[in-house]
């Protein structure tokens, strides 16, 4: 192997560790979490919530009475019978308002940022 | 119990004075004759009209109330949910409002959900539910509503059997609050009232927000959004 061929071996290696580095760091920033919201007396706990895009928010209904978690246009689980899950992988920014369309008393925000 | 300023029709009388009479057996004791049946039906006049109450002299509710024992709580509950159940599904096969027939659904599903729920912890405890005067009362009325109500059509419907549901679910708000979960005994009864009140209290601030938009108030007033599907 010539030197500047030796040169060239070591730029690579040190070039691709460090795309190896940034792509791990890269990876471990955008991991997402689990957040949980409980559906308990008729109401969303927390009634905000601020989560990243990719962070899965996980609603669980307490309550004996079924309810759903609507977003017009966002997202809608459906019926979420009594201890019931539903899980929402969240996407694009901004403060999403949701109700349950069964309850209308019922209503919270999720901020994606 | 919030005084209400809408008239009272005479179908939302009897279920409110079905509701109440859930107290007589705490507020009749046993050194004094129940009230008759117009006496009832002239208290639930005071407490559904503008009227101001009667000196609490002559208020039953000033007497020292009896408790209620777990077994005649837990019919009383299945009463009262079963009377809404039936108003309800009376509703869906006659009002005219696609929000009034949606209301009335959610609270068959609700009230349905909230029975098979007590039936459930009260099998597990081993109570066995005991008809009492205020069950049967309550189940007596809630029939005579009904009757009242199948007599009505289209608007007229609508409005009675949702001036029925917001004087339904105040009543039954008072008397959760005023003798089934004071009287509960058992923690885990005591514990499954107080987790039902905010059902209850989240159909009422429903039924108060389509009474208004009946009335021409708007969609404005009371709970917002009212869409149940």
């Amino acid at each position: 192997m010539t030197r500047s061929t030796a040169r060239r071996a070591a730029a690579c290696a040190l070039v691709a560790g460090v795309v190896t580095s940034l792509a791990l760091a890269s990876c471990a920033e955008r991991e997402p979490r689990v957040h949980h919201v409980e559906i308990r007396a008729m109401q969303f706990v927390p009634a905000e919530l601020v989560v990243d895009v990719g962070d899965v928010v996980v609603w669980t209904n307490h309550d004996v009475v079924p309810h759903t978690v609507t977003a017009a246009g966002r997202f809608d689980s459906q019926q979420l019978a009594s201890q019931a899950t539903w899980r929402y992988v969240a996407a694009g920014t901004g403060a999403i308002a949701y109700t349950c369309t069964y309850h209308p008393t019922m209503n919270a925000t999720l901020i994606v940022r | 119990m919030r005084i209400s300023s809408r008239s009272s029709s005479p179908v939302r009388l009897v279920l409110i004075s079905a509701a109440l009479l859930a107290l007589a057996p705490a507020c009749n004791q046993k050194d004094s004759p129940p009230s008759p049946p117009a006496r009832t039906t002239e208290g639930a006049a005071h407490a559904a009209s503008a009227d101001p109450p009667a000196p609490a002299a002559e208020r039953p509710a000033a007497r020292p109330a009896a408790k209620l024992s777990d077994a005649q709580i837990a019919a009383i509950v299945v009463a009262a949910n079963q009377v809404d159940i039936d108003a309800g599904q009376l509703a869906i096969a006659k009002a005219k409002d696609a929000e009034v027939k949606d209301f009335a659904q959610r609270m068959v599903t609700d009230h349905a959900a909230v029975n098979k729920a007590a039936v459930e912890l009260v099998t597990k405890l081993g109570v066995t539910p005991e008809p009492s005067d205020a069950s049967r009362a309550l189940a007596a009325g809630g029939t005579e509503a009904r009757a009242k109500l199948d007599q009505l059509e289209g608007d007229a419907f609508d409005r009675a059997y949702v001036d029925n549901e917001v004087a339904y679910h105040e009543a039954v708000i008072e008397v959760l609050d005023a003798q089934l979960i004071p009287s509960a005994t058992n923690p885990e009864l005591a514990s499954a009232l107080t987790g039902a009140r905010p059902a209850f209290e989240a159909h009422l601030q429903h039924a108060r927000h389509i009474q208004a938009k009946l009335a021409g108030g708007g969609a404005g007033a009371g709970a917002g959004h009212a869409h149940t599907p």
